[in-house]
């Protein structure tokens, strides 16, 4: 495989961004970062980090019960989708497309990583996959 | 075999419905399991069925399975 992933983040659905206590409290995570939000995933997102690891999680909130991700929430929220750096967006949606994943949208600009290029798959299985393009980032960094 | 035919047979898979008959009139609107998931099953299963690939803009427009006709036309073009 030419095309190189690197595991960002874990996107961890929530309705409420003090969830970060949660993880504070339980596993030593720091918040790193202002809430930002998200017009693709129209919710509102903190970035917190295991200061023991480059692990991120980015917390996830639906905006309001306008959001694509409200449903997703009603149903349980939690684990939502993984996301992977990727220094050639075009090359690595043409690879997941060869590899069966269907393209949510053509990669866009995201608020959340400094206007770096987003991307959006999902498989038959429901796996959801964010890529975002490596390169210095003024968002949560 | 038409191409509604042969889309009936995706939409029966993907809802588990052997009696489903599709109209070009069914749509997410009036289908309530056609969410998200079940729309990347259909799309796929097209894309194979019919050999041709969708692009993002066009998976974006489909809503209805008039959407997807009105595709895979302009792919037999």
């Amino acid at each position: 495989m030419e095309v190189q992933f690197r595991l960002h983040h874990i996107g961890y659905l929530v309705g409420d961004l003090a969830e970060a206590d949660v993880f504070r409290d339980r596993f030593g995570y720091v918040v790193e970062g202002e809430i930002v939000e998200d017009p693709v995933q129209t919710a509102f997102v903190r970035f917190i980090r295991d200061p023991r690891s480059a692990s991120l999680i980015e917390l996830v909130m639906p905006t309001g019960p306008e959001s694509k991700l409200t449903r997703a929430l009603a149903k349980g929220g939690g684990l939502h989708h993984l996301c992977y750096e990727v220094d050639d967006m075009n090359r690595a949606c043409e690879h997941l497309r060869d590899q069966g994943m269907l393209a949510l949208a053509d990669p866009t600009p995201a608020v959340a990583f400094g206007a770096k290029r987003i991307a959006w798959f999902m498989d038959r299985g429901a796996m959801l996959i964010e890529l975002v393009e490596s390169g210095s980032r003024e968002g949560a960094a | 075999m038409s191409a509604l035919y042969r889309l009936q047979s995706i939409f029966r898979d993907v809802f588990s419905d052997p009696r489903l008959v599709l109209t070009e009139g069914m749509s997410t609107a009036n289908l309530p399991d056609w969410d998200s998931v079940a729309m990347v099953h259909i799309i796929l299963a097209a894309e194979a069925e019919f050999g041709v690939r969708f692009s993002t803009d066009e998976v974006a427009a489909v809503s209805s399975v008039a959407d997807i006709l009105r595709v895979l036309g302009k792919h037999e073009k």
